[in-house]
């Protein structure tokens, strides 16, 4: 109900605040006012008309009349009774009649209109007639002072009743002016009341719309200020954003003095974002860009949260040293668990950093030049295990060209058939046999081989990853299944896919149409995941090997033991094999812990009804304690090294020639 | 010769002075000759409580003063003579209190505050027109006040414009 009433307010105060609401408003205001000064004149005009035929002071010369009368009645009274007028009576006579004389004159000039009023008429008339009496008595030299008492008192009689109409008459006119001014009184009091009601109302009115528009005022400069923060400040961080970073970094580069930049890359944030939720990252975001804040903000420098998971730092100085410390401070502070929730958080922090002199000397400062500077340390950051500083330098540059120019000539290189497949045997243990081999590829550039550790990644970033995959995936199934063909053989063989093209919804029919044109059999086809890369998309690429293993692929993790191994990976994938990677059995001759590990490996992936293949064999020793735990698979350059095509078929069809029992199988 | 146009140029300026006192109202000083007045007395009270009569002529034995004006009574301006209300309460001692009452022949009554005849000419007339005043025509003894002044100043009203004035005495 309040809430309804409110916003009927507000639709009101709307509607009054626009110029139409306004007119609207005031026009009763007018009115009133307007009928307010008509209604109180109106009053005061008919009080002053009854004022001005009341005239108090004739009101008072009706008695003063009457005694006028009355005093002159009480001489001739006096003069009868003495029988004889004297001298002394005679005057005072004389003079009662002046007063009457003066009597008469003045009501008959009367400012208020009683010589027009009939009562008036008669009241004059009558005093003229005593007066009338007296004077001619005065002519007479009053002869007979009884004959004039009895005219005097017979027309003073008459007198008598007409003044006391007229008076009568006037005080109803005096009654009236009485009633009037009440009633203009009245008239005012409730003019007074309505206008004050009417003010009050157009008060409140008032008082709202301004609350309302200092509201609104306010809640305008809020919005103003908030995206003046949000346009040059991170919210979640209050750090500055890339724009302020921008500008700032470009101010103190114009200045000509020496300045370090760094980009900071938080490690195995998304982990934390998909395990612990996005509140969990958030914190670990605050308490990095408080940590990185406060370390810069002591050398006078200052920090920016550039994007996710991406802060930057500037500090004016080229002294390398000093930023070691710094870049110290920050991955011991970062690394620091954060609590959250009752859970402890940590992220790791990689650090590219670049100085202004050190790219001075290879191209002209700027803020793009530096920010490519420290991407190159922060790459090579990352690809030294992450979690450390690198710092930009010479070979970075270098390492950077190459890069380049690998990324740049891949195209070219697929066009021209610089790629070609390596094969690597696989074997049954302890036999020994060969059964299948894992495709690689090899970059013959410029008469160096280069190998796919090399170029794989760059292929990745560089969007290429896919044509070199598709690639290796048709010629080696072409060779194997033409082998096949050829040979009597059921060769097995391995494709690594990048785990991109796991989300691509490509991927399904790049493998139907090399199937199709290699005439594979698809229960041949093994199709490697690497398992350290990160999948973002797991439900599409769940959905791809759902869709590969419907028709007839194998799938297997790849590496199977380095990065983000998790029994839950292992869920998620689905796979029919697990390579165990290389760096578990190097050990496994020697240490215990290793072929504690491997064993429980082995058990892991014999209990979810997995084949386990044992990668990086390289000796006998290794190859005799694998058999002795049961592994049955095995991969290595004890039983091959990665040979062009043809020749790693020939080579295992001599192998096989030359075991016990010839080429059966 | 010589002497004839001083004395015309005298009387110009005198004239000029009272028609410019006249204007604005003020009573104008006049020597007034002797003349025979109707029967009547204005009896005083004085500040040490003695009666005092004055007859319109013992009235002017005090300073005189002309006053043209109309009244409340009369559509034509008269020419009003006789002496200053406040010169009469100065001569019998009541000029300083706060009040006085002053009653008529026919007992009309009135009440003037000291601020009416210390801010305001009040002229007791006793002649109009050069003539004795009459009762008939509101005297012998008849208080005005300039028409202009009563119009204007907040002291002036009309009940103090007695007319027939009999008595006058300091009010309780």
């Amino acid at each position: 109900m309040t809430g309804q009433l409110k916003a009927l307010l507000d639709r009101a105060l709307d509607v009054m605040s626009t110029r139409i609401g306004v007119a609207v408003s005031l026009a009763p205001l007018i009115v009133l006012c307007l009928w307010a000064g008509i209604y109180i004149q109106q009053g005061l005009e008919d009080l002053e008309e009854k004022k001005r035929l009341f005239a108090d002071r004739q009101f008072r010369n009706g008695f003063a009349a009457m005694s006028d009368v009355q005093r002159l009645n009480l001489v001739a009274m006096e003069a009868a009774q003495a029988g004889q007028m004297t001298a002394e009576l005679q005057q005072a006579f004389r003079n009662a009649t002046d007063f009457l004389y003066v009597r008469v004159g003045t009501l008959e000039r009367s400012g208020g209109g009683v010589d027009r009023l009939p009562e008036g008429q008669q009241a004059i008339a009558d005093l003229s007639r005593v007066l009338g009496i007296a004077e001619r008595a005065l002519e007479a030299g009053v002869d007979d002072p009884q004959r004039l008492t009895n005219e005097l008192l017979d027309a003073s009689d008459a007198s008598r009743r007409s003044l006391a109409t007229f008076v009568d008459y006037m005080r109803g006119l005096q009654d009236g002016v009485l009633d009037a001014q009440s009633g203009v009184i009245r008239d005012q009091l409730r003019v007074m009341w309505v206008s004050l009601i009417l003010l009050t109302l157009v008060g409140i009115i008032t008082i709202l719309l301004l609350r309302r528009e200092v509201l609104a005022r306010r809640g305008r400069g809020d919005a103003e200020r908030r995206v003046e923060y949000l346009a040059f400040f991170d919210p979640l961080t209050g750090l500055p954003n890339r724009v302020q970073f921008h500008d700032r970094l470009t101010a103190l580069i114009e200045t000509g003095r020496p300045v370090a930049v760094m980009i900071l890359d938080l490690d195995g944030f998304k982990s934390i974002n998909d395990t612990s939720g996005h509140a969990a990252g958030d914190a670990v975001l605050r308490a990095a860009a408080h940590a990185i804040d406060e370390a810069v903000g002591r050398q006078n420098g200052f920090a920016a949260r550039l994007a996710g998971d991406e802060f930057a730092a500037v500090v004016a100085t080229d002294d390398i040293e000093r930023l070691n410390v710094l870049c110290g401070r920050i991955l011991t502070k970062v690394a620091e668990p954060v609590c959250h929730e009752g859970e402890a958080l940590s992220a790791g922090i990689s650090i590219g950093l670049a100085t202004s002199t050190q790219v001075s000397s290879k191209m002209d400062v700027s803020v793009e030049t530096m920010l490519r500077a420290t991407d190159l340390a922060l790459y090579a950051a990352k690809a030294a295990g992450r979690n450390r500083v690198a710092v930009y330098d010479e070979e970075l540059e270098r390492q950077y060209q190459a890069r380049r120019a690998l990324i740049e000539s891949l195209p070219e290189a697929l066009r021209r058939g610089e790629l070609s497949v390596y094969l690597q045997p696989k074997v049954r243990l302890p036999s020994r046999e060969i059964y299948g081999f894992e495709a690689l590829v090899r970059w013959d550039r410029d008469g160096r081989t280069v190998m796919p550790d090399e170029f794989i990644m760059i292929a990745e970033e560089s969007g290429m990853v896919t044509e070199v995959d598709t690639f290796v995936l048709v010629e080696a199934a072409s060779a194997i299944a033409a082998w096949n063909a050829r040979h009597g053989t059921s060769f097995h063989l391995s494709v690594n896919l990048s785990a991109l093209n796991f989300t691509s919804q490509g991927m399904v029919e790049t493998v139907r149409t090399a199937i199709t044109k290699s005439k594979i059999d698809p229960a041949l086809m093994t199709l490697e995941i690497t398992e350290t890369l990160e999948l973002r998309d797991w439900p599409t690429a769940q959905s791809t090997i759902r869709r590969l293993r419907a028709m007839g692929c194998r799938i297997a993790i790849d590496d199977f033991g380095t990065g983000y191994s998790s029994l839950a990976y292992l869920r998620l994938v689905g796979a029919d094999e697990l390579k165990v990677d290389r760096s578990l059995i190097s050990e496994v001759a020697v240490s215990d812990e290793a072929r504690f590990i491997v064993d429980a490996v082995l058990d892991v992936g014999r209990n979810i009804g997995m084949e386990v293949l044992v990668e990086g064999v390289e000796t006998e020793e290794q190859a005799g304690v694998l058999e002795d735990m049961g592994v049955r698979l095995a991969q290595g350059f004890l039983f091959g090294t990665p040979l062009p095509a043809e020749a790693a078929l020939a080579d295992a069809m001599r192998a096989r020639a030359d075991a016990p029992g010839g080429l059966a199988g | 010769m010589k002497s004839d146009i001083f004395r015309h140029l005298a009387a110009g300026l005198a004239a000029g002075f009272v028609a410019s006192a006249a204007l604005a109202g003020q009573p104008v000083p006049v020597m007034l000759q002797a003349i025979e007045h109707q029967p009547a007395q204005l009896e005083v009270i004085d500040g040490t409580g003695a009666r005092l009569s004055f007859a319109p002529s013992d009235l002017e034995t005090l300073p005189t003063y002309q006053m043209v004006t109309k009244t409340s009574w009369r559509e034509a301006p008269a020419q009003f003579e006789g002496v200053l209300l406040s010169d009469l309460l100065r001569e019998t001692g009541l000029y300083d209190v706060p009040a006085i009452q002053v009653t008529a022949e026919n007992d009309y009554t009135t009440i003037i505050p000291r601020a009416a005849w210390q801010e305001i000419p009040i002229l007791v007339a006793t002649r109009v027109d050069g003539e004795a005043h009459t009762r008939r025509a509101r005297g012998p003894i008849q208080f005005v006040i300039d028409m202009e002044i009563y119009e204007t100043s907040e002291f002036a009203r009309e009940e103090y414009m007695v007319w027939m004035a009999s008595r006058l005495e300091a009010a309780n």
